[in-house]
């Protein structure tokens, strides 16, 4: 339904608190979701496989499977368990055939185990709906009355499918057993791997990297049929004593060769190989769809720039490692070391970024451009004990402090692990030079803590 | 068409539309007076010379905001002290390398790359023959290179395009500080010009008050502005 119409459904007083939040609804996502989830329970049954018509629900072939379970009562009990631990919300239904399984998962009672040639007799209370028929038969049936599947059998099944067509008595076969049906099984898409080994191991760069373009290509071409590119590469070096792994990893996917080697001599400029390399072998860990874009002939820039941007942030990553190339968060938090996080650039955005927080005083004191990771303790000369300072001496280096401007008081609270309580000043010295320096109320020392740079 | 052709291309149109291609505003009249090229020329390194807590990183981002250059904007972060703040609203890459080599490898990417707009690295000291290769790179990438050195660098040789000595003044006050910016040397032409810069703090649009006009603050909290006190030189 429409977010408002949703919206307008929340109670206007209610006697608790509702909390509601939204999202975009994803169809890709939820089928890719679903279909996680049946090759997840291949761990009971080798054949699982999804529900082409309402795409909400997945079917496991047990035959022969409910004995290592202990039952088919225990089978279905863990099923359900597993899935509920998850976070999902699941009806179940244990049938002799798919029609009479759906039938039941959804409108009947769940965690129904239906014995043998019983299915008439368990289908006949449930509506019309529970056969998957197509919205305009179910309104034809429910025009001329026909709400049950009972009812449905109680009419001659000469003249159904002339009246709605071949879909009726085909759900209704299916549903009763009477004609087989089956379903397409998911499969685990083969892994994408490249493997080369030798007796004489390789020493040379050049030689590690002539390898690595070759296994690379061969890669490639798999994932060119089917129109993506590398997300994620997992590469395995054996040497004499062990194995070292070298992961990649970019910002898209990607198809280029002559790139994706650089990021791995680039890597591999960190790394040591003692005594040679002997076996090489590349895993393609994730990839994704290509994203061909029309190109412009003029004030292409932008597109340009995202790319190169990419790229740049992938060779950075290459050699420094991926939490060297960070981007700035802002974080609802009071204590300037915090206020301002650094996560990794290839790591996924924060989805909802904290407001940032800024202390409204009425001295407007502006945070610096150089914040110590660790305050600096600095000898303070003060007029009075909890006046502003005087005189600063830090680094074997005295200033006398022209001006100084606070104190604001930042302390957390005392919920938190470590108690702070800090008053900051803003301080000029006689040369100009301007540094935030800080009280500490518990330590009763001073710090610098940064530079107005 | 081959990518050389295209280029070409955009620089005729640039030509043509009237467009100076290349020099980013400072939004500060009097400091695009004395900047050889009447502001920040893109392909260009430029050295900002100061001591700590001199006001220089402030007065530098202050001169981006108002042109606001077009793409990513890296801070080459080796102390681990970066405070971005300012920041925030643009697309910013904080690059935090452990190693001499890597810091002047980084920042030499980061010029190199057309999508960075601005580089930005506070750093001590610099091989001149790293500068050189920075300087080709900032040449090639076609972004602004800003590098932030201790003060006592004068003394050495410049690889940079334009080298700006800032020096506090003590005549601040609660929402504001005076520097003073002065060329120290810059291709193409003699250096020495310089002149006096109030930066205030609060947010607003950035604007240059007379040489006439008294500079005392008002008592109300007055809106962010860059005045421009005197000229000197």
């Amino acid at each position: 339904m429409p977010l408002a119409e949703a919206r307008a459904l929340l109670p206007l007083r209610p006697k608790t608190p509702v909390r509601s939040c939204w999202k975009d609804a994803d169809p890709t996502a939820d089928h890719l979701a679903l279909q996680q989830i049946a090759i997840d329970c291949q761990r009971y049954t080798p054949l699982t496989g999804m529900d082409e018509f309402g795409r909400e629900s997945i079917f496991l072939d047990i035959t022969g499977c409910a004995e290592l379970f202990g039952g088919e009562q225990n089978l279905l009990h863990t099923v359900m368990r597993d899935l509920s631990r998850r976070g999902f919300q699941i009806r179940t239904a244990l049938t002799d055939g798919i029609g009479t399984a759906w039938a039941m998962a959804h409108h009947g009672q769940s965690g129904t185990i239906l014995p043998s040639g019983n299915e008439q007799r368990a289908l006949e209370p449930l509506p019309t709906a529970s056969l998957r028929l197509s919205a305009t038969v179910i309104e034809m049936l429910e025009r001329l009355a026909v709400h049950t599947v009972g009812e449905l059998l109680r009419l001659p099944r000469t003249l159904l499918t002339s009246r709605f067509g071949p879909e009726l008595l085909l759900r209704l076969n299916q549903a009763l057993g009477v004609t087989w049906e089956s379903f397409l099984p998911e499969r685990l898409s083969m892994p994408l791997i490249a493997q080369w080994s030798a007796d004489d191991a390789l020493t040379d760069q050049r030689e590690l990297a002539f390898v690595f373009r070759q296994l690379l290509a061969e890669l490639l071409a798999q994932l060119a049929t089917r129109r993506t590119g590398l997300l994620e590469l997992h590469c395995e070096l054996r040497t004499e004593t062990e194995t070292v792994t070298v992961p990649l990893q970019l910002a898209e996917p990607a198809h280029d060769l002559r790139h994706i080697a650089q990021l791995f001599e680039l890597t591999c400029e960190r790394r040591q190989f003692p005594g040679g390399v002997f076996a090489f072998r590349l895993k393609a860990l994730r990839i994704g769809g290509l994203h061909e874009r029309q190109g412009k002939l003029l004030n292409d820039a932008h597109d340009r720039h995202d790319q190169e941007i990419r790229r740049l942030v992938e060779r950075l990553s290459s050699r420094l490692g991926q939490q060297a190339v960070l981007r700035p968060v802002a974080v609802a938090d009071p204590l300037p070391e915090r206020a301002l996080q650094r996560v990794p650039w290839l790591a996924d955005a924060p989805a909802d970024p904290a407001k940032f927080y800024v202390p409204a005083v009425e001295c407007c004191i502006s945070r610096p451009w150089r914040v110590l990771t660790t305050p600096q303790p600095v000898q303070v000369m003060a007029v009075v004990p909890d006046g502003p300072p005087r005189r600063l001496t830090w680094q074997g280096q005295t200033w006398d402090i022209h001006q100084a401007w606070g104190p604001e008081r930042i302390e957390s609270g005392w919920w938190r692990a470590w108690d702070i309580q800090r008053d900051y000043y803003r301080v000029e010295t006689a040369d100009g030079s301007q540094f935030w320096l800080f009280r500490d109320a518990r330590r009763n020392g001073w710090f610098l803590h940064g530079l107005f740079d | 068409m081959a990518p050389s052709t295209l280029a070409e291309l955009r620089v005729a149109l640039a030509k043509q539309t009237g467009s100076r291609a290349g020099v980013l505003t400072t939004g500060i009249p009097a400091l695009n007076r004395i900047l050889p090229e009447g502001g920040w020329k893109a392909g260009n390194l430029i050295e900002w010379l100061a001591d700590p807590g001199a006001g220089a990183c402030d007065l530098a981002f202050r001169t981006l905001e108002s042109g606001s250059p077009c793409g990513l904007w890296c801070l080459v972060d080796p102390e681990r002290t970066g405070y971005p703040l300012a920041a925030l609203d643009r697309k910013c890459l904080i690059v935090r390398p452990t190693k001499t080599q890597e810091v002047w490898w980084a920042v030499e990417q980061a010029l190199r790359c057309p999508g960075v707009a601005v580089t930005w690295c506070p750093i001590d000291s610099v091989p001149e023959r790293v500068l050189r290769r920075w300087q080709l790179a900032a040449e090639a990438g076609g972004g602004i290179g800003m590098l932030f050195r201790p003060r006592q660098v004068i003394e050495q040789r410049a690889w940079s395009d334009l080298r700006l000595a800032v020096t506090p003044v003590v005549r601040s006050s609660r929402f504001s500080r005076t520097v003073r910016v002065e060329v120290v040397s810059c291709r193409g032409r003699l250096g020495g010009q310089a002149v006096m810069l109030e930066l205030h703090h609060a947010p607003d649009a950035v604007r240059v008050v007379s040489e006439l006009d008294n500079s005392t603050l008002a008592a109300e909290r007055p809106p962010f502005t860059l005045r421009c006190v005197g000229r000197v030189g």
